[in-house]
């Protein structure tokens, strides 16, 4: 039998310097990626994240009611080209369904002159007592839902389409209203789609 | 060496032996189809079996993947836990190796070839496992060193190539010498074989403990994420080993009518009288550190062994495993004949293969890495091709014992005489 | 005697061979088919960042046609680089996410999924309030959104800075790019899975089959390393939809986002609105313990 001068599989602790050294190498470089570089990098010269108002598109709709007249013709119509607001008590959750269809004001504790200015049926009145288009209800909301508005200049709120670069390509993003009906602003439920793929079937 | 001496004296040149080579094995293909009624009808059963296998391996590989039971959720099945259990077998094989070499037991020496020859079949399972389990096998090449791109040392996979090929590549080499020697009726040479010997015992750790990495490395799957795992697999591959050569050793002194004595039989049965409640010892440990703590990761151990909600699918499966391992240790520790200890080895054998295979690799993946429970109940065509590859490897040790009976009656002759 | 038994022996082996042999030869016939299906020069192809450029325009040109001739479509398949000074980050609005899986749907057009199976890359779990545990997490929920006692998390790749798929893979056929995508090579990905063992976040797919998508509902614009149609047994994942991005535009899930719970952008850039979100918000990841360093952050308003 030959003395036992065993070839031993390896060197070990060379194969684990190898794997270290080749791990840590990958990790370094990985880290220094955006995080090294974000520290490094040169101030911001432009605003902060403000969102141009150019980008925002008109209300899709606007929410007046939609009533059909004595000639059989369909016509939207505001609330305060027939009502009046000055003697107002605080509708809410009411059912205005004498116009047909249904209308609730479903909104915090608002009445409608919270919103409508009362002499000027097409503005809205914004704290401080200016006025403002109803095309420009975005102003307004946002007076009251400061966060949310805040985050929707900051894109964190409301979605958008088109680029994120906005050097090679231009923004649309929505309307408040477009999403969030003024009188009963609750985002609405909708169904999902895609459902993953069966449970006894392929691909989950 | 320009010449050598033959048992004759004669001297054969270089230029002799590269000729004779083909000859040989050309002599060997030939005896591959020689022998009595018995051995055509394994050889033919066999075949056939093989022959199924690859019939549903080609649908798999035009209709693609989705015949299988596996999902993106549980993304390696029946092929990989098989691979897994080869590994095993192949690296217990060489179980016969350290008590010969290290040990200088003569009696088991005699028959180290058998090892080599049952460690080159298992890896052939393991090679054939890995490529029915991938989805482009056009693309193998892509795995070369040197001429694909070759992910080492950061892949673990890599490691496993490596290790798997050099292993296949030593015990081919030590039985092809040993073999081609014989044919040439001249004494082997020690130091052109017995270095490789030693090296394949410290390789046969390394192949199934780097197996054990592949898995033990992935955080995202904290069933398999413990050190106590490449442990768990030489453990029980030195179970699976063992015990398969054991009923070996047996069938093949009553095929080839080969005088082995039952020495050898029973230095590897007081081999198995450690392994087997070392291992069922370490699933123990498993079981109490999953358990107790509870938790996140308890939830795949939890599952396999009382399932989840109504998704019992592995329960049975691993109770069984657990219990064929606990009567293999039981019979292996009484004090049984043959008979008992071949019941042993079965029991073990089956055992091992089920925890290791289902019972590890499929909770691994149960539940999901987001926290889902989706099953998995391997298709009959996954079935097929499983039985088709260990047909083919069955034939292969069938043949490659076949092809080594002049070397076992020489030497059992020589330590007669 | 023994004569005649020697050739009635030799007569059965030879009939056993032949029967053998054709019965092999059957069984392979699958495997013929599939072969026709593929051309020399996929199977020749060299790994993507091998390619010269010339080469790389006869591997698209080839990819458009075989795209026509299997789909019935036309499309344009382009090679589009990182953008230099870019590394992308995305955010994801926990508290005005209401689950409608859009963002699913979206992904599965633009990205060419295969139809059937309604495949994404981005999968939809219904959580339980108060708790962030996965396993009570539920995918399959059908009813409408948002349910009052819930919350919904989207989860697709994050391409994370220490991905543990990369480390994986035995050809290196996914790597990270330098504006932070992790891209995966179609035609070098050999099937092993390895990577969607590793990923901790259910972020990569296989294709279990050759996808099927009416040809009028085909993307035609597509990229080598995106959203063109993936061939059969190779592993796909979210691409940040860099044949969008790194044209500056949104990715499709963004867009099709109804609350606009999804941030996107420029982590290198100070004024973007995905920095904003992580110096103003508070930003998590996923299974931070694991060191994978994500690039895909969840906050919630409050």
């Amino acid at each position: 039998m030959p003395a036992a001068s065993l070839h031993r599989f390896s060197n070990p602790s060379l194969l684990v310097l190898c794997i270290f050294a080749a791990a840590c190498g990958e990790r370094h470089h990985a880290e220094g990626d955006w995080r090294q570089r974000v520290a490094t990098a040169p101030a911001a010269s432009s605003p902060q994240g403000e969102t141009p108002r150019a980008e925002t598109r008109d209300p899709v709709q606007l929410h007046a009611l939609t009533l059909v007249d004595g000639t059989s013709q369909t016509r939207q119509v505001s609330c305060v080209s027939c009502h009046s607001l000055a003697p107002l008590a605080k509708l809410r959750e009411q059912q205005l369904s004498v116009h047909g269809g249904e209308r609730t004001l479903s909104h915090g504790n608002l009445s409608c002159k919270s919103c409508h200015d009362q002499s000027q049926n097409d503005r809205l009145t914004l704290a401080g007592g200016d006025t403002a288009p109803l095309t420009e209800a975005i102003t307004l909301c946002g007076q009251c839902h400061g966060p949310q508005y805040r985050d929707y200049k900051r894109g964190s709120h409301g979605g958008m389409m088109g680029y994120w670069d906005r050097s090679v390509g231009t923004r649309e993003r929505k309307h408040c209203v477009d999403c969030h009906e003024p009188h009963a602003p609750a985002f609405r439920p909708l169904m999902p789609v895609l459902p993953p793929h069966g449970s006894a079937g392929k691909a989950h | 060496m320009k010449g050598t001496r033959d048992v004759t004296g004669t001297t054969l040149k270089k230029k002799d032996l590269a000729l004779l080579y083909p000859r040989f094995l050309w002599q060997l293909f030939l005896n591959s189809f020689r022998g009595g009624p018995l051995f055509y009808l394994w050889m033919t059963c066999l075949t056939a079996i093989a022959v199924v296998g690859f019939g549903a391996y080609a649908h798999q590989v035009n209709e693609g993947m989705r015949i299988t039971a596996l999902t993106d959720h549980v993304s390696w099945g029946l092929y990989i836990a098989n691979f897994t259990f080869g590994v095993g077998l192949a690296a217990g094989a060489v179980m016969m190796v350290i008590p010969a070499y290290l040990y200088d037991d003569h009696e088991m020496h005699d028959l180290t070839i058998i090892g080599e020859i049952l460690a080159i079949a298992a890896i052939a399972l393991c090679l054939c496992f890995v490529i029915v389990d991938m989805g482009r096998p056009d693309r193998l090449w892509h795995m070369m060193p040197f001429i694909g791109r070759f992910n080492w040392p950061i892949s673990m996979l890599t490691w496993d190539v490596i290790v798997l090929n050099g292993y296949l590549l030593i015990n081919l080499h030590v039985t092809g010498y040993l073999l081609y020697m014989r044919y040439l009726g001249r004494k082997p040479n020690p130091k052109v074989y017995v270095p490789f010997v030693f090296l394949s015992i410290g390789w046969a750790i390394s192949i199934h403990t780097v197996t054990a990495f592949l898995y033990q490395g992935l955080g995202g799957r904290p069933f398999w994420n413990s050190a106590l795992l490449a442990p768990r697999f030489i453990g029980s591959a030195f179970i699976t080993g063992p015990a398969f050569v054991i009923v070996l050793l047996q069938v093949i002194r009553r095929a080839l009518g080969l005088q082995i004595n039952d020495r050898p039989i029973e230095t590897l049965r007081s081999i198995l009288r450690i392994t087997i409640p070392v291992n069922l010892f370490m699933f123990c440990s498993e079981l109490f550190t999953a358990l107790y703590t509870g938790g996140h990761h308890s939830a795949a151990l939890s599952y396999l062994m009382f399932g989840h909600e109504e998704k019992t699918a592995l329960v049975p499966w691993i109770w069984t495993a657990l219990a064929f391992n606990a009567g293999s240790a039981l019979l292996v520790h009484s004090k049984v004949g043959l008979r008992g200890l071949n019941a042993a080895c079965v029991l073990a054998f089956v055992g091992v293969w089920i925890e290791k295979g289902m019972g590890l690799i499929i909770p691994g993946f149960i539940p999901s890495t987001l926290g889902e429970f989706v099953e998995y109940i391997p298709t009959l065509t996954e079935w097929r091709i499983t039985a088709g590859v260990w047909a083919l490897c069955l034939l292969l040790l069938t043949l490659g014992i076949k092809a080594a009976r002049p070397v076992l009656e020489g030497e059992l002759a020589a330590r007669r005489g | 005697m023994a004569e005649a038994t020697t050739t009635r022996r030799r007569a059965l082996k030879v009939i056993g061979a032949t029967l053998g042999a054709t019965a092999f030869g059957a069984a392979a016939a699958p495997i013929k088919h599939w072969a026709e299906n593929l051309s020399l020069g996929e199977v020749l192809q060299k790994h993507y960042q091998e390619l010269t450029p010339e080469q790389l325009k006869g591997v698209l040109s080839r990819l458009e046609e075989e795209t026509l001739h299997r789909y019935g479509a036309n499309v344009t398949i382009e090679d589009i680089r990182p953008e230099p000074d870019t590394s992308f980050g995305y955010a994801l609005n926990l508290s005005i996410c209401i689950g409608c899986r859009r963002c699913a749907e979206a992904c599965h057009k633009e990205n060419n999924h295969d139809r059937a199976t309604n495949n994404s890359y981005i999968r939809v779990l219904e959580m339980q309030k108060g708790s962030l545990d996965l396993e009570k997490g539920n995918a399959h929920y059908d009813h409408p959104v948002p349910a009052p006692d819930k919350f919904y998390m989207p989860v697709q790749c994050h391409q994370c800075d220490n991905a543990p798929c990369i480390k994986v893979c035995p050809v290196q056929a996914t790597w990270k790019e330098s504006d932070g995508i992790v891209v995966v090579d179609y035609n070098w990905c050999i099937g092993c899975r390895y990577c969607e063992a590793a990923c901790p976040y259910h972020a990569r797919r296989f294709n279990w089959k050759v996808p099927e998508i009416p040809a009028n509902e085909i993307n035609p614009h597509q990229s080598y390393l995106s959203n063109r149609i993936r061939p059969q047994g190779v592993m796909e994942k979210c691409t940040f939809c860099l044949h969008r991005t790194r044209r500056g535009q949104l990715p499709a899930c963004l867009e099709a986002c109804p609350t606009g719970a999804r941030v996107f952008g420029n982590l290198l850039d100070p004024s973007s609105e995905i920095r904003w979100v992580l110096e103003h918000k508070r930003v998590f990841v996923l299974k931070e313990e694991l060191g994978t360093k994500p690039r895909f952050f969840y906050f919630f308003d409050v």
